[in-house]
């Protein structure tokens, strides 16, 4: 046994507090053992090592709370045990006895099952595509968004009808033909996507954030353009806080009015507060939410809202672009809930205070016509809600429609 | 809620609904001027099932509407889910067949749209048949040319039957791989966006006088906030009520000899509103067919 972890040394074991009790991880799982090897994982952030059976042996020495020292004292688990122990704890296996959480964010990413319209798998570095997508699996902070953490995947296994394709001459990619437009859209434009944010339940929206942040960081480095699949209205906070930190950003909100049960911690980033939160940050001059009858908080400095019948009146297209007109850069998050859900009671032809997607069609031109669109989200999408397949597929429209809306310029 | 397929042919029994609550054929019964057959299969829909409960939910839905025009209902297709899809397409060609041969006019209720090859072709007697296709999609897909067809290249296959003139394609929208507004020189796109801005005498432009028409709907290009109820929904759509208006001129001004309607899922439609829809609209183009007179 002991040559299967180091020649032994008696009495050398290596690591670090000897003394401190430790514990197998609760959340350590097997998924394959045989008389050389155990593959385990941890439950919660899909961590997974395969190691030799002899130290899996050792590891599981540690089902009950015991000091490295005691367990290493008669060495016969050999020298490099301690030090295999120790990056057992570094990988979140092994715990303190009297850890009160268990650690979780040592991951960045989760892989999608299927990425977006079959694009190519990003890595965590700097993309060199045009188009990075991620996933934020989150949706705590709009109760009417319940459900939109399940968003990312859905979308994503909808979006196999419109596959990203690359010419087999010259390895460009194809792109699509927006049909209402009679435009080729895309075309030569490269998308990758980078799967999903780790998300540990029950942790702080802050923690979650910063990991946002970070992904986008590393990802967007090189100049990729991000696109982010909530998740709620609330994941556009670390998108936006990551870009203006790069060059000042306005914010455009495309979305129906945020509505909130009960006052919102002024440190939470919610529908609700994300006005305030995205203003206070020094790079964002503007925030303009489109699609809204009022707002929260009406007195913001830097805050305009125009609702859709105010676009959809004569000088309304007028009316935006004077919001926009010093505001070069913009960030875009579209909620899909700023359209009318499908099988509701209009008859589709009375005025609604929903945008029609043939408005928010032309409004995302006229956006990316007038400013260059650094970043982008889409939001409020519930996989759970009735008519999934109308939502799904109308939100993939809107989302290429944006995408080229950004960069068919 | 629990879906059964009770529709039944006309040999059948004759507990389930009838179009409009039109009398069910039987044996030796007198022939109507419009006849109904219902093929109640999504084999040709690699996407989505559900569309064969389509003629059910339709039958359901139009029970609120009586109208004046006489009618019969044949039932369904029989052996939809014992045999093959070629085989189903053929029983159904058989069946609208039987229809055409006793000078009636058949409306058939689908079940995705790749049935409505079956409809075209029974009308081969036609020298020179035009078609009006609403839908959101072109379903002009490569077709291997084998006996086989799905819902996206069922167009393409109609478009070589010999007896097939002009077609005009009305509702095309939305984000495809390439423009598919120029697939057939027999083909004119008449996108949503023109169809809701185009005058609606303009649909009869490409339709000439005396010659006769076929009526194909695919509930999709109804936009789907309005019609959920289907398979392959894409934003931006025309209003049912278009489709009426333009569907109902055309039946008015023209010899329409044949009319389905495809692609309602009940199992993905919200309270009804796709088949309610789509029993609308057969109510309100119904009345214009009987008119003419049979095989001019």
């Amino acid at each position: 046994m002991a040559d299967a972890l180091s020649p032994t040394i008696p009495g050398e074991a290596a690591g670090g507090a000897h003394d401190e009790r430790l514990v197998v991880s609760p959340a350590m799982q097997v998924e394959a053992l045989d008389a050389r090897f155990a593959t385990i994982y941890l439950q919660l952030d899909g961590t997974r090592i395969r190691i030799p059976i002899a130290l899996h042996r050792l590891l599981l020495e540690f089902e009950t709370p015991r000091s490295v020292s005691v367990v290493l004292g008669d060495g016969r688990y050999g020298a490099k045990a301690g030090a295999a122990l120790e990056s057992l704890r570094a990988k979140g296996f092994l715990v303190r006895e009297d850890a009160t959480a268990i650690a979780t964010n040592r991951r960045l990413l989760t892989d999608a099952p299927v990425r977006i319209f079959d694009a190519p798998a990003q890595k965590l570095e700097p993309s060199r595509s045009d188009f990075v997508v991620l996933g934020v699996a989150y949706d705590l902070s709009d109760r009417s968004a319940a459900g939109a953490r399940e968003a990312p995947a859905a979308l994503r296994e909808s979006s196999l009808q419109i596959l990203y394709g690359v010419d087999r001459h010259d390895g460009k990619p194809l792109g699509w033909y927006d049909s209402d437009r009679r435009r080729p859209i895309l075309r030569g434009a490269t998308i990758s996507d980078c799967g999903d944010v780790f998300v540990a339940r029950g942790e702080e929206q802050a923690a979650l954030f910063a990991r946002v942040e970070e992904v986008l960081g590393k990802v967007t480095g090189a100049g990729s353009l991000p696109v982010l699949l909530g998740g709620d209205a609330a994941i556009t906070y670390p998108a936006i806080r990551c870009l203006q930190g790069r060059q000042s950003i306005a914010v455009i909100r495309i979305a129906a009015d945020a509505r909130s049960r009960g006052a919102v911690h002024p440190s939470f980033v919610s529908p609700v507060t994300l006005p305030a939160h995205a203003l206070s940050l020094p790079g964002v001059t503007r925030y303009v939410h489109l699609g809204a009858v009022g707002s929260a908080a009406p007195d913001l400095a830097g805050l305009a809202v125009l609702s859709a019948p105010e676009l959809r009146e004569a000088g309304g297209e007028e009316a935006l672009a004077r919001c926009l007109a010093d505001c070069p850069r913009v960030y875009v998050s579209m909620d899909i809930r700023a359209l009318a859900p499908p099988g509701g009671r209009d008859d589709g032809v009375a005025p609604s205070a929903h945008f029609e997607y043939t408005e928010l069609h032309r409004l995302l031109g006229q956006i990316g016509a007038q400013c260059q669109i650094v970043g982008m989200d889409l939001v409020g999408c519930t996989p759970m809600a009735r008519c999934w397949g109308v939502t799904s597929m109308t939100a993939l429209h809107v989302l290429l429609t944006a995408m080229s809306a950004a960069k068919d310029r | 809620m629990e879906w059964r397929n009770e529709a039944t042919t006309s040999s059948g029994d004759d507990t389930s609904q009838s179009l409009f609550g039109w009398p069910r054929a039987e044996e030796g019964s007198p022939r109507a001027r419009i006849e109904v057959i219902g093929v109640p299969s999504d084999c040709g829909n690699g996407g989505a099932s559900g569309a064969r409960f389509g003629p059910e939910a339709i039958r359901r839905a139009s029970q609120s509407f009586r109208l004046e025009v006489a009618g019969v209902d044949r039932g369904d297709v029989e052996g939809v889910h014992g045999h093959d899809w070629a085989e189903v397409l053929v029983s159904a060609q058989h069946e609208i067949e039987r229809i055409v041969e006793g000078d009636a006019i058949p409306i058939v209720l689908g079940g995705d749209h790749s049935i409505s090859y079956a409809a075209v072709a029974a009308l081969r007697r036609h020298p020179t048949l035009n078609i009006v296709w609403f839908d959101a999609h072109t379903d002009f897909c490569a077709w291997s040319g084998g006996r086989w067809h799905d819902h996206k290249q069922v167009l393409r296959r109609i478009a070589g039957l010999g007896h097939v003139g002009r077609i005009l394609q009305i509702g095309h929208r939305g984000i495809t791989y390439f423009d598919e507004s120029a697939r057939s020189n027999k083909m004119t796109v008449m996108s949503a966006n023109a169809a809701r801005s185009a005058p609606l005498e303009s649909v009869l432009e490409p339709l000439p006088e005396g010659e006769p028409v076929y009526i194909s709907v695919d509930v999709d290009a109804i936009d789907p906030r309005l019609a959920p109820g289907t398979g392959h929904p894409v934003p931006g759509g025309v209003s049912g009520e278009l489709i009426e208006q333009m569907a109902s001129l055309i039946a008015s001004r023209r010899r329409v000899v044949g009319l389905d309607v495809m692609e309602v899922n009940p199992l993905l439609d919200h309270r009804d509103t796709t088949s309610a829809l789509a029993a609308r609209m057969l109510a309100a183009v119904a009345p214009h067919l009987a008119p003419f007179p049979p095989s001019e």
